[in-house]
């Protein structure tokens, strides 16, 4: 059994809010190799925060606490942050949900390539130029020398995450996590970039962390999906076992979405428990 | 479908913005008591139709008719009183500093209808939410229950047509589910006419009994709830929108799926 | 009573207002320094309400044989080149300013928000021509708007209160048509404007609450500077005329014997520094509570 690219067991993240003490995530555990891994949930479910333990952004008043957190061989829990910045960006990166926000609206689209790349392998400007081109046309931009110099605001949504893509795979990262990368795009274009993105990871052999509120678009991408709930890890099974799922909220997930195709009278109405978060 | 029976006529519906055209040419009628949906991506123009309607776009068309009667240049308090929108934002859609009561309150203040204490009460049993609600401000309440505020506000003064405007595209899916029964209950207990906006066929096709279909400003197709769903669409566009819509097809799915 | 302010689910909007009211208050108190600003306030308002309990002589008695006496047991902050005491001229000096910030801010505050509203909203030319007249009261020097005005009418309190309110105003006309500018064209305006609200409605009840936090803690920072404008008036001898204890003034009677009786000018100038510091932190502190960004 080859060495798990990401292990993380009984994560704990605590907040000390206005109230007494909030808990984020509860022992939340799950390994994966270079591997496509879905974690679904709904707002307040843990999931943005899992990955953001994960990339050690959580400062106090939050307080990370697990038993292992260990990513291609190295502790996540003892970085100082001389060593997370080796880690954040380079081995681990991330893909977020709205190129609007996450490309710097001042600096032109090749400027930022050209830094990711001049940051990360200490390039010449004329190297960082080359290889900036060859990731534009790798993540499929038909017209590179258009979007190179144009501003964010100047390029499409969908040409947006796709240069997010290329910026953050620069580093050559074992892992990505794309948290909700498509949910602001127009669903005709969400295909295109999900083809990318996956294009991109089976190629270099990434693991990639798919998060979505999405389970139908998960379960149609990810190997293996993560189901979340209030701070817990309710299910966890394989893409294509989802329809078999045991726990009571995806169950319930699963049958309150509308379908095409399917006819109902009303839609299921998700009853929740206070067992789902024991 | 009986001339009696339209209850919002739209015939050649055209919206510009200086030089840009938002909505070009856009017809449809909704009969008394059918929910109409309106489907797009973003930029379609399906939102500034809706817009058009209640007077919040600068307009023109060749026939705009809610129950039969023409409607003004300028929107009228009895037009307001029997056409009423939901918006999408539950977290933008209230006043910041409004309690429930007073959310409520005010529509019927504009309109001097009586009885505002017993109207306000029915009104927050009639979406699911108890007296508690009454006095809680926003920023108090979840999304779900901030839309469902949204719908008693627009419901309040007794509309017969609502417009709805993507309505549970920011909510969780298991809250949509309830926003979307709660809507569907009251359009059939009150006989209310609906024109549904949404990016999400899904929602539109368990929503609405017809469709229409845009894309640049025009409608591309107007279909049934049937053609929808057994996926019988005239229009490549049309097609491509509901195969984009049932998930991630690789390329060489893809491929096979549109041959 | 603190359960039921904090009610989850309040019966009233009376208790729904206190409720949230009692959470601002709450999170005001909470900073040190915000209750030091409050406390330097609330001073001034004592010291003004209760000046003939908490003088100890009459401000306005000369007693030439006792000028110039040095702070002591007798005259607490010492006699002044007429041998008033000086105690007593600070704490009645504290009503001229109290009248003059509350004036102020009175006339500004209302003015201000008003124009600034109506411009925003309306739009088109009556927001040009508001903001027309806005940019002309801004061109005007105060302290030379001041000399104009004293020149016409007598040197008083009134013209002071008034030089100052009519440079002061566009500001607050300017912040108002900013805020409301950012919230016309929000969903819930748009939704009550739908259910056939008229534009008073919509401007009294629903622009009014969302502008008025901004204009109130500018108005309390604003009032640091006011004092000091009023006390360079009263110092140009172009406010309340003497013998009013009126802080500014007592600093220019001050003026000559600053070497060897320095407490005649300085102790009324220490007095409108703490006040205007006072104001600047309650400012602050307002700001840290009601500033919905950070909320």
């Amino acid at each position: 059994m080859p060495q798990p690219l990401l292990s993380v067991r009984n994560l704990n993240v605590t907040f000390d809010g206005p109230r007494g003490t909030v808990s984020a995530l509860r022992d939340v555990s799950w390994s994966m190799g270079a591997e496509k891994i879905g974690i679904v949930g709904e707002s307040g479910s843990g999931k943005t925060i899992s990955s953001r333990a994960i990339l050690g952004l959580l400062r106090p008043p939050a307080r990370v606490e697990a038993e292992q957190m260990e990513f291609d061989g190295i502790d996540l829990r003892a970085l100082g942050s001389r060593q997370w910045r080796e880690v954040r960006g380079r081995r681990i990166s991330m893909v977020m949900q709205d190129p609007r926000y996450s490309l710097n609206p001042v600096m032109t689209v090749g400027d930022q390539i050209m830094e990711a790349c001049r940051i990360h392998h200490r390039s010449s400007r004329r190297d960082a130029r080359a290889r900036s081109f060859e990731m534009l046309e790798a993540v499929r931009i038909k017209d590179p020398d258009r979007v190179f110099k144009a501003y964010p605001h100047q390029i499409s949504g969908g040409m947006g995450q796709r240069v997010m893509i290329a910026m953050m795979l620069i580093p050559e990262p074992r892992l990505l996590i794309a948290d909700e990368p498509t949910s602001a795009l127009d669903v005709t274009v969400q295909n295109k970039i999900l083809e990318v993105i996956d294009d991109m990871v089976s190629r270099r052999h990434m693991g990639l962390i798919f998060i979505s509120h999405d389970l139908d678009l998960v379960s149609t991408f990810c190997d293996r999906i993560l189901i979340m709930y209030r701070g817990r890890i309710v299910e966890e099974c394989r893409a294509d076992q989802l329809h078999a799922a045991q726990h009571p909220y995806t169950r319930g997930l699963l049958a309150c979405a509308p379908r095409l195709g399917e006819r109902r009278e009303q839609l299921a109405v998700l009853d929740r428990q206070e067992a789902w978060e024991r | 479908m009986n001339g009696n029976d339209t209850m919002i006529d739209v015939a050649g519906l055209d919206v510009r913005y200086g030089e840009f055209h938002a909505v070009q040419d856009v017809s449809f009628r909704v009969a008394r008591g059918e929910s109409f949906g309106l489907v797009g991506e973003s930029g379609s123009g399906k939102s500034t139709v809706l817009r058009a309607i209640m007077g919040l776009a600068p307009c023109q068309a060749a026939r705009l008719e809610i129950g039969g009667a023409a409607v003004g240049p300028v929107r009228d308090k009895a037009f307001c009183r029997r056409v009423q929108m939901v918006f999408q934002d539950p977290y933008g859609s209230i006043h910041p500093r409004h309690p429930v009561d007073r959310v409520l309150a005010e529509p019927l203040s504009i309109h001097k209808l009586p009885d505002a204490e017993s109207r306000i009460l029915q009104a927050l049993k009639d979406v699911g939410l108890g007296p508690a609600f009454r006095f809680r401000f926003p920023h108090q309440l979840s999304g779900g229950q901030r839309q469902r505020v949204a719908i008693a506000r627009a419901l309040i003064t007794e509309p017969e047509v609502l417009l709805l405007d993507e309505p549970t595209s920011a909510l969780d899916v298991s809250v949509q589910s309830e926003i979307l029964n709660l809507l569907d209950g009251l359009r059939k207990a009150r006989g209310l006419s609906y024109v549904m906006v949404s990016h999400n066929l899904a929602v539109v096709a368990h929503m609405c009994s017809r469709l229409a279909v845009m894309n640049h400003g025009r409608i591309v197709e107007e279909m049934t709830r049937e053609d929808l769903n057994d996926g019988k669409a005239a229009q490549p566009y049309t097609r491509e929108l509901i195969a984009a819509s049932k998930g991630y097809r690789p390329a060489g799915a893809a491929a096979c799926a549109t041959a | 009573m603190k359960s039921w302010l904090l009610a989850d689910s309040p019966a009233s909007r009376l208790q729904a207002n206190l409720g949230q009211l009692y959470l601002l208050l709450r999170g005001f108190f909470r900073s040190p320094l915000a209750v030091i600003g409050f406390g330097i306030v609330c001073a001034l308002l004592l010291c003004a309400a209760f000046a003939p309990w908490l003088a100890t002589h009459d401000p306005y008695q000369q007693a030439l044989t006792h000028r110039l006496l040095p702070p002591g047991a007798e005259h607490w902050f010492g006699t002044d080149h007429l041998g008033r005491d000086i105690w007593s001229r600070v704490i009645y000096g504290s009503r001229m300013t109290l009248l003059i910030i509350v004036m102020v801010a009175a006339i500004v505050g209302p003015l201000g928000l008003a124009i600034g509203i109506v411009a925003g909203y309306v739009g088109g030319w009556v927001d040009r021509v508001l903001m027309r007249i806005t940019d002309i009261f801004l061109a005007f020097p105060r302290l030379v708007l001041a000399l104009a005005f004293t020149s016409v009418l007598q040197p008083s309190v009134e013209s002071a209160i008034i030089a100052i309110a009519v440079t002061s105003w566009p500001a607050y006309a300017r912040l108002a048509r900013a805020e409301t500018l950012m919230y016309r064209g929000s969903d819930f305006i748009q939704a009550i404007e739908l259910q056939g609200a008229s534009r008073l409605r919509v401007l009294a009840g629903h622009i009014t609450p969302l502008c008025l936090s901004s204009v109130i803690v500018r108005l309390t920072l604003d009032m640091a500077g006011v004092i000091l404008i009023a006390a360079g008036l009263g110092f140009l001898g172009l406010g309340a005329p003497p013998p009013q204890a009126e802080w500014g003034a007592m600093i220019a009677d001050g003026r000559n014997y600053l070497i060897d009786s320095w407490w005649v000018a300085t102790i009324p100038g220490l007095a409108i520094c703490i006040v205007s510091l006072g104001f600047n932190i309650l400012g602050d502190g307002m700001r840290d509570v009601l500033d919905p960004k950070t909320r």
